[in-house]
């Protein structure tokens, strides 16, 4: 668990979020329903960025990897994304628990968990 | 095969993001345009950036020239850069002319990462072949 502040929080629970996007649509590719791309792969980029930025290598490689798959073969399902998505869930969960940033400054807006950023706004 | 210069050329942009990401990875310097005429301003130099270009991988279909016109415009000029052509068409006769006009390989869209990477080196080992007999 890291504990460096309320910014590891914060990255950590933006991380997180972005990942349920990505999840969601590839469930759905697997459960071959129709799912728009757009969110996932905007969802995918920023982790990378933010990942880059946090200087969280090994995560950035696995968004890097899963963007070239979906990009390349058309948002097609393979299972390497499936591969993928489980080393996706587990790098994000190692950057931060189940810990709940309620209280804390995170200026993180959800709208899977709003309870979580009216708390941390601290309006 | 390490740093050498592969030009992309494709208007979709996350294509040429993730094209160029997956090249950089394997050692290659990667430059980027989203049209036939921003390729041609890099394949001679125009744009002063004077890093000549070893492979040319390129759209087929693509503003203002095509992949075909390119590969014509290199021909006229007198630039030998070995090419390879995407294409989400998968016309035969569209192949056809790609390799007619000296392509080294048509790849068609969708394809895998580890299929282009092979087409690549594959392209890079054939013109440094010819390089050599030739000198």
């Amino acid at each position: 668990m890291q504990t460096t502040g309320p910014n590891t929080l914060t990255l950590g629970f933006q991380l997180r979020h972005r990942c349920e996007h990505i999840k969601a649509y590839v469930k759905a590719l697997q459960s071959q329903t129709y799912a728009p791309p757009i969110v996932a792969l905007w969802n995918l980029r920023a982790l990378q960025d933010e990942a880059h930025l946090a200087g969280l290598s090994r995560l950035c490689t696995i968004c890097s990897d899963m963007e070239i798959l979906l990009i390349l073969q058309g948002c097609r399902m393979d299972e390497r994304l499936l591969s993928l998505m489980d080393e996706l869930s587990k790098a994000v969960a190692e950057i931060e628990p189940e810990e709940s940033p309620v209280g804390r400054s995170s200026g993180f807006s959800s709208a899977n968990e709003p309870a979580l950023c009216i708390a941390g706004d601290g309006a | 095969m390490d740093g050498k210069h592969i030009l992309i050329v494709d208007d979709e942009s996350a294509i040429c993001r993730v094209l160029s990401c997956l090249l950089k990875r394997e050692g290659f310097e990667v430059s980027t345009a989203v049209d036939g005429l921003e390729a041609l301003a890099i394949l001679t130099n125009q744009d002063g950036s004077g890093a000549p270009v070893d492979l040319l991988l390129t759209d087929f279909n693509l503003p203002y020239l095509t992949g075909l016109e390119i590969v014509d415009a290199l021909t006229y000029e007198g630039i030998a850069v070995p090419v390879l052509m995407m294409s989400g068409n998968h016309d035969e006769s569209l192949e056809y002319e790609a390799y007619a006009r000296g392509c080294l390989a048509f790849l068609k869209k969708p394809f895998e990462p580890q299929a282009l990477l092979e087409a690549v080196c594959n392209a890079l080992d054939a013109s440094r072949s010819v390089s050599a007999y030739r000198s």
